[in-house]
């Protein structure tokens, strides 16, 4: 997936684009976005402001942090949310059309699990 | 929430606030507002025109938000002491802590509102407000299990909570046919103003451009060798008074 070199939201060490800084991998990045959406009491808030700022970065999230935004999202009982979220990352794809199907693909048990549909299954992808 | 590396962490929530480490709770609104309308407090210090559409960043390091924030934060704290006996409910209603003369009229461009963009894929607020009880019947519903939803179902419920859909929002409009042709029209009317110009407006021009005082320009040109090398006169063949072929 494409990652661009991001600092921290709070830290000691400021991980800006300095190149002696301390740099966060891509697995912290995720492994710290999983823990965000993963909160067992998460608000509605909490969701659509993680879910925004990862949509203003300048990547496709990876699989399992999406896991986990759904899973927030069915603990809110917001299908609608979970639902745009799917839209929001094939729009984030851009013209790398691969890369949605690959997403699809991987959540495909979670979709099952928890009953949500794509848009594409509700015909929302379409005008 | 759990932040890996955080050394603020035992530091108490007033300081943190303080800090601008955090976006201010409270600006979400408590359970006993309505979804519309947070404390009053809290907007009349967030001005609209310094917060983006989206809620507050954590990272908003601009001076006047901090400043903004510290004194929010202040007022916070003495509005938390003096008001925790009266509840939080009555923090949105009760007066305001900055004039202390009764609650400020809140207005609408400072409610969170709806949009449906590209990069804020979840707005502040759901498109639908005010539910009918089949709507209501319907939220209800999707507490349950969603596989029981039809996509019918489930397309009502992605519509109550946004407008258009990715698809729709990102389709184009057409304008540009609009642009483009009103470009042409425009251009083409100051051709027909500018012919009418020539016409009507503007005198003769100098004799200098008569075709036999062009012929004579020509033919001192020639006499004078002008740019005998490459240019202008390297193109005349002076044998036998012609141009070169």
């Amino acid at each position: 997936m494409f990652e661009a070199v991001l600092s921290k939201t709070f830290s000691p060490v400021a991980s800006r684009c300095y190149s002696h800084g301390k740099v966060e991998t891509d697995e912290e990045f995720d492994a710290r976005w999983v823990t965000y959406f993963s909160k067992p009491d998460i608000d509605g808030w909490e969701l659509r402001k993680g879910m925004n700022t990862l949509i203003g970065y300048d990547l496709v999230p990876e699989p399992k942090v999406l896991d986990s935004a759904l899973r927030a999202c069915r603990r809110l009982n917001d299908l609608a949310s979970a639902i745009r979220i799917l839209e929001a990352v094939k729009d984030k794809a851009g013209p790398h059309k691969d890369i949605y199907p690959y997403l699809i693909q991987e959540l495909q048990p979670t979709l099952a699990e928890l009953g949500i549909s794509t848009p594409e299954e509700l015909g929302i992808d379409k005008l | 929430m759990q932040e890996p590396h955080d050394v603020f962490e035992k530091y108490s929530p007033e300081l943190r606030l303080l800090l601008a480490l955090e976006p201010e709770p409270e600006c979400r609104g408590t359970e006993a507002d309505s979804p519309r309308t947070g404390p009053a407090h809290c907007l009349s210090s967030c001005p609209w025109f310094f917060l983006p559409p989206a809620t507050h960043s954590r990272r908003s390091w601009d001076i006047s938000q901090r400043v903004g924030a510290f004194y929010n934060t202040l007022g916070l704290m003495l509005a938390t002491r003096a008001f925790s006996l009266i509840g939080k409910r009555a923090i949105s209603t009760s007066v305001c802590v900055r004039g202390g003369h009764g609650v400020a009229k809140v207005e609408d461009y400072t409610l969170p509102a709806y949009f449906d963009r590209r990069e804020t894929p979840l707005p502040d607020i759901a498109y639908v407000q005010t539910l009918t009880p089949e709507q209501k019947a319907l939220k209800e519903k999707e507490k349950g299990s969603w596989a029981a939803l039809s996509n019918a179902e489930k397309v009502a419920l992605y519509h109550l909570s946004f407008k258009q859909s990715f698809a729709e929002m990102n389709q184009g409009t057409g304008e540009w046919k609009s642009v483009v042709g009103g470009i042409m029209f425009f251009v083409g009317l100051t051709g027909l103003v500018v012919l009418w110009q020539r016409k009507y407006v503007y005198g003769p021009v100098p004799h200098t451009l008569d075709p036999e005082y062009k012929q004579q320009e020509l033919q001192r040109m020639l006499d004078m060798r002008m740019n005998p090398v490459e240019g202008f006169s390297a193109k005349w063949d002076y044998e036998n008074k012609q141009w070169k072929k």
